[in-house]
Parts: C-alpha cells; sequence; structure tokens
C-alpha cells in the first residue's frame, strides 16, 4: 500500500470547469481568443474529457454539432479551427471525432464526407507521409491523423497502409523511438502518433520491444510522472501519449501506474477544476482532457470513468462502431 | 491581468482579427494586409492561418525576403515555444533559393547566429533542433567541422543533453557511411564521456546505437560495462551497464547470467520497470 497521499478526483468539479470554458465571462476573456486558432481541438479535448467522464450531456449537443459544421470549409472537404481559418488535417480529425462521440457522423453527407476524404488525400506525399495543409509541414502527427480519417470515412486502402507504414518505419531512432520526420529526436507525442498510425495499418508487429522500453522510461521517480524526451521534466501530457502507447502495445504493466495516477491527481485544481501540466500550475482543457483520459486507461473502474480506446483517443463505445483496417488474409 | 485591460486586449485581438479576415476573404495583397499579419503574429505567434497568408503577400509584393528573414528572427526571439515559424522560415529560405540572383547571394552561415542565439535560450527547444535537421541535410553539412563542434560543445557543456546527442548520431552515423576512424573515435568519446556521467541515458543510447548501426557485437563492451556495474563486489554505478551487460549475456546465450543482471535491476537498480525486467528474464528462458 502507497504512504503516498491521494488526493481524490473532483469529477463534478471537472465537468462544471469544461462547461465554464465557454461561459459568457470566459469570452470576455484575452485567453479564450488567444486560442482561437485551436477551437475546435480545444473542443474535441472538452468534450472527449466529459465523455470520459460519462457526462457529454452537459454541452448542448446542438450548438456543439452546429460549431463544428461551421468550421467546415467547403472549398477544401476540410474542418478549420474556427470559421475563416485554413482548413488543416488536425483540425479535420476534431471535427470528425467530436461527431463521432455525439453519434452525429452523419450531419455530413455523402458528398460533404468524400470531399473530407478528398482533402486529406490531397495531402499525401509519394514517401507515404502528409503533410497537414498547403503549407507543406510534414510531421508524422499526420500519417496518424490522416489514416485516422479516412478510417472513419471508410477509405483507407492497401496502398495507403503500407506506405504509410514504411514511411513510419523510417522514423524510427537508434534508440527505438520515433520523432517527427526520419532522423528527428525521439519525443513520446511522435511515438504515440506513430504506434497509433501503425495500429490502424494493422501494422503494430513491425515493432519491435525496444518501442515499449523506450517508453517504459519516460517514467520520472520520485513523482511518477512521465517526461516526453530523456532527461526532461515529467509534464502530465506525456503521461497521456506514453500511456496511450503502452496499453496500445500492451506492455502498461512495465511501468508504475499507481505513481502516474498519483501524479496526475496531483495536477488537478482542486478549487476550479481543471488539470495543469504540472502541479500548481495553470490550468488548461488540453491537460484536462488527458489527465482524465489517463485516469481512465489506467483505472477506469476506480475512477467511475468510461473506458477509452488507446489508439482513437475515443470511449471505448464509440470506438468499438468504427471499422479498422485489416491486412488481407489471403496470401 | 486586470479586468479593464483584459478587455481592451480582447479588442485589440478581435479588431486585428477582424481585419485579417477581411483581407483574407478579398484575397487583397497589400502593404496594409502585411502589417495587419504581423500585428496578428504579435497577438498570437501560433496563428498558422496567419503565417500562411502572410507568405502569399510577400510572393505577391515581391518584398524583400531577406530582410523578411531577419524579420522572422525577433518573431523567433519573441516565441521561444513557437514552431510555424521555423516552417515559414524553410519556406522563405526555399523562395530564396528557387531565385538563382538571390540563391548567389544566400549565404549558409548566415543562419547560425539565430541557431546560437536560441540554443542559448534553451538548449533542448525541440523546434529549433527539427529546424537543424531540415538545415544539414538541406544544405549538406554533415561533414561540416564546425556543426560538429557545434554539437561536441553543447555536449561538453552539459552531457544531458538528448538532442545534441541525437544529432550527432545524426550527423555521424545516419547515413550508414561512417568511416572507421570516426566510429573509433566516438567510442573514445563515449567511455570518456560515461565515465564523467556513467547514469546518463542519452549517452548509453548513442554508444548502443552506434553498435547497432556497425551491426557490432556488443561483447566488445563487455570489460568497460563491467567497470560500471561489477555484479560480484556488488558496486553498481551505472544501470545502464548492468542492462548492457545482460543483453551482452543473452548476445552470448548465457541464460543464467544475463537473469542474474535482470534479477538485480529489478530488486534494486531499476524496480520501476520490474515488469520489463521479469519479461525479459521470461523471453530468454522460453528461447532456450
Amino acid at each position: 500500500m502507497s504512504n503516498d497521499h491521494t488526493t481524490s478526483f473532483e469529477k463534478q468539479l471537472h465537468i462544471k470547469y469544461i462547461q465554464n470554458l465557454d461561459s459568457k465571462v470566459t469570452k470576455e476573456t484575452y485567453e479564450y481568443w488567444l486560442l482561437e486558432h485551436l477551437r475546435l481541438n480545444g473542443l474535441y479535448w472538452g468534450v472527449m474529457a466529459l465523455a470520459t467522464m460519462n457526462s457529454k450531456e452537459s454541452l448542448p449537443e446542438e450548438e456543439v454539432v452546429s460549431f463544428v459544421l461551421s468550421c467546415y470549409d467547403a472549398t477544401t472537404g476540410g474542418f478549420a479551427a474556427y470559421p475563416g481559418h485554413d482548413a488543416h488535417i488536425l483540425t479535420t480529425l476534431s471535427g470528425l471525432q467530436i461527431l463521432l462521440i455525439y453519434d452525429r457522423l452523419n450531419a455530413l453527407d455523402e458528398s460533404q464526407k468524400a470531399q473530407t476524404a478528398e482533402f486529406v488525400l490531397s495531402l499525401r506525399l509519394d514517401d507515404g507521409s502528409f503533410t497537414g495543409d498547403r503549407f507543406g509541414e510534414i510531421d508524422t502527427r499526420f500519417v496518424f491523423v490522416a489514416v485516422y480519417v479516412l478510417t472513419i470515412l471508410q477509405r483507407m486502402t492497401t496502398e495507403i497502409a503500407e506506405s504509410s507504414q514504411n514511411f513510419i518505419m523510417d522514423c524510427q531512432n537508434f534508440d527505438g523511438g520515433f520523432g517527427m520526420f526520419p532522423v528527428a529526436e525521439s519525443h513520446a507525442a511522435q511515438v504515440y502518433t506513430c504506434v497509433g498510425a501503425l495500429a490502424l495499418c494493422d501494422s503494430l508487429s513491425s515493432l519491435s520491444d525496444m518501442t515499449a522500453s523506450w517508453l517504459s522510461e519516460r517514467q520520472v521517480l520520485p513523482l511518477g510522472g512521465f517526461n516526453g524526451r530523456p532527461e526532461k521534466l515529467p509534464d502530465l501530457c506525456y503521461s497521456w501519449w506514453v500511456l496511450l502507447s503502452l496499453v496500445a502495445l500492451n506492455k502498461a504493466h512495465w511501468i508504475n501506474t499507481e505513481k502516474l495516477e498519483s501524479f496526475i491527481l496531483g495536477c488537478q485544481d482542486l478549487e476550479d477544476g481543471g488539470f495543469a501540466d504540472r502541479p500548481g500550475n495553470q490550468t488548461d482543457v488540453y491537460h484536462t482532457c488527458f489527465s482524465i483520459c489517463g485516469l481512465a486507461l489506467a483505472s477506469a473502474d476506480k475512477y467511475s470513468l468510461e473506458e477509452v480506446d488507446p489508439v482513437l483517443c475515443l470511449p471505448k463505445s464509440v470506438a468499438s462502431k468504427l471499422k479498422l483496417y485489416k491486412k488481407s488474409s489471403i496470401i | 491581468m486586470s479586468e479593464p485591460c483584459q478587455i481592451m486586449y480582447s479588442e485589440e485581438y478581435l479588431s486585428t482579427m477582424s481585419s485579417l479576415k477581411q483581407y483574407l476573404e478579398t484575397k487583397t495583397y497589400t502593404e496594409e494586409a502585411l502589417q495587419v499579419t504581423e500585428e496578428a503574429l504579435s497577438l498570437l505567434a501560433s496563428h498558422y492561418t496567419a503565417w500562411c497568408f502572410r507568405l502569399d503577400i510577400i510572393k505577391h509584393l515581391g518584398k524583400d525576403l531577406f530582410e523578411e528573414l531577419n524579420w522572422c528572427e525577433e518573431v523567433a526571439i519573441a516565441n521561444e515555444k513557437n514552431y510555424q515559424i521555423w516552417n515559414y522560415r524553410q519556406r522563405v529560405i526555399e523562395l530564396i533559393l528557387e531565385d538563382p540572383a538571390l540563391a548567389a547571394q544566400f549565404q549558409v552561415r548566415r543562419e547560425l547566429p539565430i541557431f546560437q542565439m536560441m540554443i542559448s535560450m534553451d538548449e533542448k527547444n525541440h523546434h529549433v533542433w527539427l529546424y537543424r535537421n531540415w538545415f544539414v541535410k538541406r544544405f549538406e553539412l554533415y561533414d561540416d567541422a564546425g556543426e560538429l563542434e557545434f554539437v561536441n560543445k553543447l555536449i561538453d557543456k552539459d552531457a544531458r543533453n538528448n538532442s545534441a546527442w541525437t544529432h550527432k548520431f545524426f550527423l555521424l552515423f545516419s547515413r550508414n557511411d561512417a568511416a572507421e576512424n570516426i566510429v573509433a573515435q566516438e567510442l573514445d568519446f563515449c567511455r570518456e564521456k560515461i565515465a564523467l556521467c556513467p547514469q546518463n541515458p542519452s549517452l548509453w543510447n548513442y554508444l548502443l546505437g552506434i553498435y547497432a548501426s556497425q551491426e557490432r557485437l556488443l561483447v566488445e563492451l563487455k570489460d568497460f560495462c563491467g567497470q560500471y556495474a561489477n555484479i560480484n563486489d556488488e558496486e553498481i554505478k551505472s544501470s545502464f551497464a548492468l542492462e548492457t551487460l545482460a543483453k551482452i549475456a543473452v548476445e552470448q546465450n548465457d541464460v543464467l547470467l544475463a537473469c542474474r543482471y535482470y534479477d538485480l535491476l529489478l530488486q534494486k537498480y531499476d524496480p520501476i520497470r520490474a515488469s520489463y525486467w521479469n519479461y525479459l528474464s521470461k523471453k530468454i528462458l522460453l528461447n532456450t
């Protein structure tokens, strides 16, 4: 039995925190507007946190769906972070994830869905990678997001799965981790997106134990949180990326879950709700989502949370409805 | 921030962003629009739509791209955590290099001061290191003495800088053509650094990375590791040395010895990963 002081999980406080993120009062703050370029992503984080707490009805569904649709860019088929912003692959995924959580994917008609798929496919490069938008950045995150969107829209093919797998494996480093592109420094968030991409391409068997081993080394004592790269400080969001990856690889037992939970709970704001990146820092919806999902991944029952799918970052009840690409068994 | 201040900033923000939106929607590529992108970015450096639009205006107006690089540097310094700026910088440099007259004026070493500045602010700044990856690839600086000196200085300053070690591996070993003398030199370098800092994961990852890339057997490191992990006297100065000795034992098919090492790691020297050490023990026992 641990001698650590165990903080309790203040579920109701966090539900209120997320509801308040869009309140009239909040809309008058500078910080609210500073996050405009992340609005749709932020909405996913809020909705996902609520869904994990079995409380998605705490936000008005019609308003949420309506906002998501207002971010749809009819000229490209992608979603922008906010009406008027450029469509981007990341925000496109956030938009679709929100619709899935509310079971409203059909808010998009077939021609819109086809256009969204074309938007993603238009970002594909010859080497199997994807750019994020017309600006042209390459990032392994975008490969994961692309195959994820194509999975949702049932547009995955063997060709895409194979070329994506090849590109991802080219990004594996000498230490077993993965970076943003080939040779880039291994980083926990990129490892997650690479593991996720491989999972969605039915190619997790490409990985040796080295990746899980690298991930297990992220846990930092004495507090038990995870860092994103060797010799850096632990941060809550890495706790999420690392845990997700380890669960997806069936190796979550390679880390000390109790200590991790304790670290996560220590990052709560016990007065106003929400979670920060480190104990005592300013809270935000990003860290709030990932803490709650992290607790759900570690011990859903203990905290009365919904179970979370580690590859799709959706409640399992939603994830189970998606049909994932499977390699053909025909030799 | 006090309430009135907040509202004032909010109004400034909203008015700048609504101007930006108007210029964007009407595809207005003027000096005024350029100014608005600068204002928008000073309020929100991660507003990538503003970056996209700015590049379009710069191209349209035929602005001085070298001046633009200067301006970028100011923004980078003021926004350490921002990553869009580095992608933007790449785009501007590519534009310069597309034009033969401009390309002739571009000097690679022009980029060095901003690197120096950003790295001195944060020696592990991930976005800056990623930009440096692109820079080395783009201008073929793998064998550049200045590049190696740059990374070695950082390692000398802080041997725990994982970004620096990763960059060194990238320079010397990522193209799989390292000469024998370089390999020997780097192995010596590792041995020296390990002596100063035996419990350093980046260092051991680098060392083992060299062995993997050269397809050499780890048994060469047996005596060296023994200096940092003597199980007979139980003098363990490095759990990584212990782990490497276990790898060597596996290489040599000495199952019992490997299990002894795993046991020590499990019990004492890396107990938080107890399940991992158990897993490895079971794995080799199953393979016999």
